[in-house]
């Protein structure tokens, strides 16, 4: 049968067997609305989590911490370990491996004072901590306020004091250097876990106002200066503490939870003005951001070879706990599938019950087997695609119904997003082919029926 | 060479040879049609006259491909139905073949021009909807229907209804027209309606027709009559009394 003839005959019985057909597919359309629902939350799930709060593509390694911690009790270096440049490029052109970003922590004391922007009032810390990242970690990323990048890569005019510098900026000079150079404030990211602290635990505290994201961006950015060399706890061994003006121009989650994360030229230049060559070089931890979230395993083994441990393991059991659920859940939404596919087997065999004679002329008209089998398939496919399509739209707007409950209703709180779903192009896909195939399951044994029937004896029937 | 064999011709249309077909199986089987062999020339009009339950339309159904749990040689159109597949048979069907039944088979959910074009949704022969409207409207004008063509089945009169089954048999131009009892279901005067418009439509195209019937007034529309009593074809004066008296 030709594909126009079919369509002739599927669309004709659609609407000439609507009504059980509309309650055939409905069971259907309720099973893919509950899958795609599911999946939407458990995706939207996956993004806050594993995007924003545990990275899932990515592991962070860093030295065993037990050697330097031992060391230091027996009384040797107080180096801490630290990975070698070999390490990285062997992690580099490992296989699954997209690329690897060293990060350097600050290996001098330091404290910090600003904020007066956008707080009203100086506040500050007597203990500082941060790191250095690679700028191409958070490219992309970063607001377009401000580049993340070395200020000395476009050094401004020599200079003695700050005073010989113009506007923001500030004169970098290394202790022991007579003579340094102009430099805008050294850009900083901020984690959003810090901003959340900050806005429910410490700004309540000391009766300050929230610093939102959208706050930090209007403010062109939080301004404070920061002690280099110095601290509550002591001095550093080696150089002269100094200040130096930093300036935060985003969140991101590539950023240090407490404290803040700066280019890593600028943190390599400080450890070695206040440690020495070796806290220049030897990185504190490496990000290795993986081709895809099923090769990290892989990445974690070929690390631990070289002396490395993930900094943190929530992710994989958070990735781990969100699979469980969401299986079970799919598990639930297949269930209802599976009914609503005995119920279209059911639909589907009355039909073919009640088209004996039509079928059996048919065949006498010419049509094959093959055709009311295709004729009973199609029709299947087609109401299970409505069904589908139908189930799609109506999990998206459960999900509109329960973003807006939620965001109504819900409290504040950490990681809040503006939306508890995801519905990426393949979803509505998926619903459309999952509703069509169970449909498919329902009618394949009718079908056949169909396809068997005897025309001399269907057309001999009584009717 | 026995009466029953078919006689030697140049081009025959059917040709069957020891023909049979049994329903069930052990003791409860039962042979519908028996051994039955005969041909049938292209433009003939052949009349398979008995009595009702002697298997003259399990014949037909042989005959048009409808039934193929056979015993024996089936040869349509030169080719061994034996040896067709599904497919070759049903696309055999829709371009050659024509069937009328006694209980019309029209389907009530579409219109009579809509029944009529059916057969076109099946023929392997690619047209387009407005040639198969037209064709249609052309097969309805011919058996006296065109004004009806918008109607419903369940609106016409028993024999506007089998003039519309005839028309839907007609569609595809076939050269053989194969009629169960097509008079079965209509009075007196309407079956000599249709037995004329037969007639008729033989003349115009000489198609070849089998008619199985167990009314005598088809009668005057065959080339050839062939007797049928359990199952099988019987011949002579003798014969003809006992299918009639049966």
């Amino acid at each position: 049968m030709r594909a126009a003839a079919l369509a002739r005959m599927v669309k004709s019985e659609l609407v000439r067997t609507r009504g059980p057909l509309v309650t055939a597919g409905f069971g259907i359309l309720v099973g893919v609305a509950a899958l795609v629902f599911f999946l939407a939350l458990g995706l939207g799930a996956r993004r806050v989590l594993l995007g924003d709060v545990f990275p899932i593509d990515q592991v962070e390694l860093e030295p065993k911490k037990t050697s330097a911690g031992l060391l230091s009790l027996l009384g040797g270096s107080h180096e801490p370990a630290g990975i070698d440049a070999a390490s990285v490029e062997k992690l580099r052109t490992e296989r699954g491996v997209k690329e690897v970003f060293p990060k350097l922590r600050f290996r001098f004391p330091s404290m910090a004072r600003g904020g007066k922007e956008i707080l009203g009032t100086e506040i500050g810390t007597h203990e500082m901590v941060g790191d250095g990242i690679d700028p191409a970690l958070v490219q992309g990323s970063t607001p377009p306020l401000a580049e993340f990048r070395d200020p000395l890569e476009k050094p401004g005019a020599e200079c003695s004091t700050d005073q010989d510098c113009t506007g923001r900026q500030y004169c970098e000079r290394p202790s022991g250097v007579p003579r340094g150079q102009c430099s805008d404030p050294v850009p900083a990211l901020v984690s959003r876990y810090l901003v959340e602290l900050f806005d429910h635990g410490v700004a309540p505290a000391h009766g300050l106002p929230p610093v939102a994201e959208s706050l930090i961006g209007r403010a062109q950015g939080v301004a404070f200066e920061m002690t280099l060399g110095n601290s509550l706890l002591g001095v550093a061994r080696a150089g002269q503490p100094r200040k130096v003006r930093v300036q935060v121009i985003g969140i991101s989650p590539k950023a240090i939870d407490l404290g803040v994360t700066l280019p890593i030229e600028v943190v390599r230049r400080w450890n070695r003005e206040y440690a020495g060559e070796s806290a220049a070089t030897r990185y504190s931890s490496l990000v290795v951001r993986a081709e895809s979230a099923g090769v990290t395993g892989r990445i974690i083994d070929t690390g631990a070879t070289l002396g490395l441990v993930p900094h943190d393991t929530r992710a994989r059991d958070v990735s781990v706990l969100i699979s469980g659920v969401l299986a079970l859940l799919v598990l639930v939404a297949s269930v209802i599938l599976a009914v609503a596919a005995l119920n279209i087997a059911h639909t589907f065999r009355m039909l073919v019950a009640e088209r004996q004679h039509e079928i059996g002329l048919y065949r006498a008209l010419g049509a094959s087997s093959a055709d009311m089998r295709s004729w009973l398939l199609w029709l299947a496919l087609a109401v299970g695609s409505m069904a589908g399509l139908g189930g799609a739209f109506l999990a998206r707007a459960g999900a509109v119904v329960a973003d807006w409950r939620a965001g109504k209703d819900l409290p504040d709180f950490p990681f809040k997003p503006e939306s508890f779903f995801v519905f990426p192009p393949w979803l509505w896909l998926l619903a459309v082919v999952f509703a069509a195939a169970f449909a498919l399951l329902g009618a394949i044994g009718p079908a056949r029926r169909a396809a068997r029937t005897d025309p001399a004896e269907a057309l001999t029937r009584d009717r | 060479m026995a009466d029953d064999e078919p006689r030697p011709t140049r081009d025959p249309l059917i040709v069957a040879r020891g023909l049979s077909r049994t329903f069930g199986a052990g003791d409860a089987s039962r042979r519908a049609v028996d051994g039955v062999s005969f041909q049938v020339e292209r433009g003939e009009v052949v009349l398979i006259f008995g009595p009702s339950g002697c298997g003259k339309s399990t014949l037909l159904a042989l005959l048009g491909g409808l039934d193929r749990n056979y015993q024996g040689g089936l040869r349509l159109f030169g080719r061994d139905l034996g040896q067709l597949s599904d497919r070759e048979l049903s696309e055999l069907r829709g371009a050659r073949i024509g069937f009328v039944f006694q209980a019309f088979h029209l389907l009530g959910h579409l219109t009579v021009i809509e029944n009529v074009m059916a057969p076109a949704l099946f023929s392997p022969k690619p047209s387009t909807a407005a040639e198969v409207n037209a064709r249609a409207l052309r097969v309805l004008e011919r058996v006296g229907l065109a004004d009806r063509a918008e109607s419903r089945p369940q609106e016409l009169s028993g024999g506007q209804r089998q003039r519309v089954a005839i028309a839907r048999a007609l569609l595809c131009e076939p050269d053989l027209l194969l009629c169960d009892e097509p008079t079965g279901n209509l009075d007196r005067k309407t079956g000599e309606q249709i037995i004329d418009l037969f007639a008729e439509l033989q003349a115009e195209s000489r198609a070849t027709m089998v008619i199985v019937t167990h009314e005598d007034r088809l009668g005057r529309l065959a080339d050839r009559t062939l007797n049928m009593l359990d199952g099988r074809l019987v011949d002579g004066v003798e014969s003809q009394r006992q299918v009639e008296d049966a």
